[in-house]
C-alpha cells in the first residue's frame, strides 16, 4: 500500500478503532450530542407525548447533562494522563443517560418497540463498556 | 450464534410490557434521574472495586502491565546491561585503527631489518668458513713438515 494511503488508513483506524471500546464511545458521544442539541433547541419538546421519563428536569438541563457527557467522552478520547479515568467516568454517566432514554421509550404509551429495544441494547453496551474501561482501559486482556 | 452479545441482550429484555409492567415503568419514568444516578453509582463503585482488586483501566496507565512482568523485564535489562558493559570494556581494550596502522609499519620496518641481518649473517658465516678452512690446511702443512 502506498505510504500516503497507509497513513490515511492508520489515522482513520486510530481515530475510530483505537481500541475495543472506542466505537461504542463514538456512538454514544455523537448520539448524546445530537440529543443535547435537540433538547437545547426544542423547548416545547416535552409537551408532546412520549417523554415521560424526561419530565423530571427541564429540557435545557437534560440538554446540558447530555452535552457534558458527550464532551467527557470526547475529552477522554484525547491522549493524556487522565484519559483512562475520563473514559470510564464518561461511559458510566453515558450508561445512566442511555438508561433514561431506554426507560422513556419503554414507559411511553406511544410504544416505539424497536426504539425501546435498540436504546436498551445501547444502554447495556454502555454499561458493559464502562466496566471494560474500568477493568482494562479498553485493551485486550 | 447463541453467545452473541446482541442476542443475549435481546433475550434478557422483556417482551411487550403488560399493564402491570407499564405502571412500574411509569413509576420508574417518574424517578428517571434517581434511576440513572443509581446506575451510574453502581458502575462507579464496580469500577473502584475493580481498581482495588488489581485491575487498572483507570488511574495510572503504567499499572496496565503487572508487577511480575515488570520485574522480569527489569531483570532481563540488568543482564543485558552487564553483558553490554563487558563488551564495552573489551572493545575499549582493543587497538584502534591508527594503532593497527602503526603496528603494520613497524612490522614492515622489522621485516627489512631482518632481511639485511640475514645477509650480514650469511657473509659472516662465509668468512668464518674460509678462516676455518685456512687454519685447517695450515695445521696440515705444519704436521706434514719433517722434523
Amino acid at each position: 500500500m502506498p505510504p500516503v494511503r497507509a497513513r490515511i488508513a492508520a489515522a482513520i483506524a486510530q481515530l475510530l478503532f483505537a481500541d475495543h471500546a472506542r466505537p461504542v464511545e463514538w456512538l454514544s458521544a455523537l448520539s448524546l450530542a445530537w440529543c443535547a442539541q435537540l433538547f437545547l433547541t426544542t423547548h416545547q419538546l416535552f409537551t408532546r407525548a412520549g417523554y415521560s421519563a424526561f419530565l423530571y428536569l427541564p429540557p435545557r438541563v437534560w440538554g446540558l447533562v447530555f452535552g457534558v457527557v458527550a464532551l467527557v467522552h470526547l475529552a477522554g478520547m484525547w491522549p493524556g494522563r487522565a484519559a483512562g479515568t475520563l473514559r470510564f467516568v464518561g461511559m458510566a454517566f453515558a450508561a445512566g443517560a442511555w438508561s433514561v432514554i431506554a426507560l422513556n421509550f419503554w414507559s411511553s404509551d406511544s410504544g416505539a418497540p424497536f426504539v425501546s429495544r435498540l436504546t436498551t441494547v445501547v444502554a447495556m453496551a454502555a454499561a458493559a463498556t464502562a466496566l471494560y474501561l474500568g477493568a482494562l482501559g479498553g485493551r485486550r486482556p | 450464534m447463541t453467545d452473541s452479545p446482541l442476542l443475549l441482550a435481546a433475550a434478557l429484555m422483556p417482551a411487550t410490557p403488560t399493564p402491570q409492567d407499564l405502571s412500574l415503568l411509569a413509576w420508574l419514568a417518574q424517578q428517571s434521574v434517581p434511576f440513572a444516578l443509581a446506575i451510574v453509582g453502581v458502575l462507579l463503585i464496580l469500577g473502584l472495586i475493580l481498581k482495588a482488586s488489581g485491575f487498572s483501566g483507570i488511574g495510572k496507565t503504567s499499572k496496565l502491565v503487572d508487577d511480575d512482568k515488570i520485574a522480569a523485564i527489569a531483570e532481563n535489562l540488568g543482564a543485558i546491561e552487564k553483558r553490554l558493559g563487558t563488551v564495552e570494556h573489551d572493545v575499549s581494550q582493543r587497538a584502534t585503527r591508527d594503532e593497527m596502522h602503526r603496528l603494520e609499519l613497524s612490522f614492515t620496518r622489522m621485516e627489512g631489518r631482518f632481511e639485511s641481518l640475514s645477509a650480514t649473517t650469511q657473509a659472516t658465516a662465509n668468512a668464518v668458513s674460509r678462516i676455518e678452512e685456512y687454519m685447517y690446511s695450515a695445521a696440515l702443512r705444519i704436521k706434514e713438515q719433517p722434523r
